[in-house]
């Protein structure tokens, strides 16, 4: 069997890992492999509108993804592999305090989105990915004015995971073998993914 | 007095260089304000340190924290905070009632949440509000949810309140992007030439590093303002129809059918 090795990009998360169960996401060998990354598309005088793009390294070339409409000005703040052809995205507001994170999975293959779950969470930047689930450290004020960390887990209605592990966000670089990706602006507000494959190198925009 | 004269002329031409912080050459002007208090256990802490720098700001209230008014035994400490931003010179506004995406909700919603919390408020407020999220106050090229925007914009405007959003979002909230705030903090008041800066008074990490923030600040040469430098309706009194009743139950209904229209129009085209 042909040792393929997933290279998923988030808005700041970046995760590398073997991965045959993801076959989508695929082949990032010597020959390339698919990156997909969370950027916001600003239109002047509008509130900016997030997508999701997806590039061939190979190829050098990418696609636009468009997130739900109730979604589409949230930012991209993790993506991660599963089973099935799915993407899992997990988007927040980012502007202001009070939102939660919210996970959708996205069917490569259908091209289709569906709400997972909502996360009891507003401020974190350590997760712990299980396979069906994902854990958020959860930094919180509580009455007496003191800083804790508190454990929610989120589960993902079936949805399998492929790179369990732990991550600290944001994360905007990635590299593995001959090929580097960097997400280019403010965290999770990112503007460009810049690709680069041996020496030829592109920058990428929604 | 030549040399006095040559040494003032120096140092006056020699300043705005040593102090310059961004790359034009210039220092900004801002405004602090935080939102979502008051806290008990935080809030006070924030006023020291703003008093002891000596810097005005901004606090817009969470109405729910003011439930039932002074009548409420419950809200004693909170009116406590309000006395004491008053009486040291900042300024209050409004963060509606509770923390809600106002264009998610019904007119009918949105015109409680921004009215409920008026009359416990009246002797406190400005005529400034800051919607959560700063919802409703962007443009979006979507025409549902600009209808939507408009709806909650509208509320707003005949409810006798000026909508005042930021420049700077240091986002002090999230873990996530605490440790690039202070330098995106400073870089954006450059990019923004500076403006109305967004904090939270309920994080117990501002609380701790507001001072070194301010003090940062200041380091760069950058001066504070009070809110009527940026927002001048700021300086006015809170207008009788923020705490009215039939004016503005009229005028959400008919914004109500206004996003009932471009719903339709839309479904139609479709």
């Amino acid at each position: 069997m042909k040792n393929i090795i997933t290279f998923t990009f988030a808005s700041l998360l970046l995760t590398t890992a073997a991965c045959a169960q993801s076959p989508v996401f695929t082949s990032l060998s010597s020959t390339g492999g698919t990156i997909f990354a969370g950027v916001k598309l600003e239109s002047k005088g509008n509130e900016p509108e997030t997508y999701l793009i997806k590039v061939s390294s190979a190829e050098m070339t990418s696609d636009k993804i468009a997130l739900p409409s109730d979604i589409s000005h949230r930012e991209v703040v993790a993506l991660f592999p599963a089973e099935k052809n799915l993407l899992v995205v997990m988007s927040q507001k980012t502007v202001e305090q009070g939102d939660k994170p919210q996970f959708h999975s996205f069917d490569t293959s259908k091209k289709e989105w569906k709400k997972l779950a909502e996360a009891d969470c507003v401020s974190f930047a350590k997760l712990k990915v299980e396979k069906e689930a994902v854990t958020f450290v959860c930094v919180e004020t509580n009455a007496k004015g003191d800083e804790v960390e508190n454990m929610k887990k989120v589960s993902l209605k079936g949805v399998t995971l492929t790179q369990p592990g732990e991550i600290t966000l944001p994360l905007a670089k990635i590299e593995k073998d001959a090929v580097k990706a960097e997400l280019l602006g403010d965290s999770f507000e990112w503007k460009e993914l810049k690709v680069g494959v041996d020496k030829k190198e592109k920058v990428f925009r929604p | 007095m030549k040399k006095f004269i040559l040494l003032s002329t120096l140092s006056v031409l020699f300043i705005p260089f040593s102090e310059a912080a961004c790359p034009d050459g210039k220092t900004y002007k801002v405004h602090f304000t935080f939102d979502d208090g008051p806290k008990s256990a935080l809030t006070p802490r924030v006023l020291d340190v703003l008093k002891e720098e000596k810097v005005p700001a901004t606090f817009f209230v969470l109405g729910e924290y003011f439930e039932g008014g002074k009548k409420n035994p419950a809200t004693k400490s909170a009116y406590a905070i309000l006395d004491r931003m008053k009486r040291e010179g900042h300024r209050i506004g409004s963060h509606t009632y509770n923390h809600i995406d106002h264009p998610l909700y019904s007119a009918a919603r949105v015109k409680e949440n921004i009215m409920k919390p008026n009359p416990w408020l009246k002797d406190y407020l400005s005529p400034v509000l800051r919607l959560p999220y700063g919802g409703g106050s962007f443009r979006s090229k979507n025409p549902a949810t600009q209808a939507k925007n408009d709806m909650v914009m509208n509320t707003v405007k005949k409810a006798g309140f000026k909508h005042v959003g930021w420049d700077i979002d240091t986002n002090d909230w999230d873990a996530k992007k605490r440790p690039t705030l202070l330098p995106t903090m400073l870089r954006d008041i450059c990019r923004e030439k500076g403006g109305v800066v967004l904090f939270h008074d309920v994080q117990k990490n501002t609380v701790e590093h507001l001072r070194e923030w301010i003090k940062a600040v200041k380091k760069e040469g950058h001066t504070f303002g009070p809110l009527e430098d940026f927002v001048p309706e700021a300086k006015k009194p809170l207008p009788p129809e923020a705490c009215g009743e039939d004016s503005t139950l009229k005028g959400v209904k008919d914004l109500e059918g206004d996003v009932g229209k471009v719903l339709e129009k839309i479904k139609v085209k479709e």
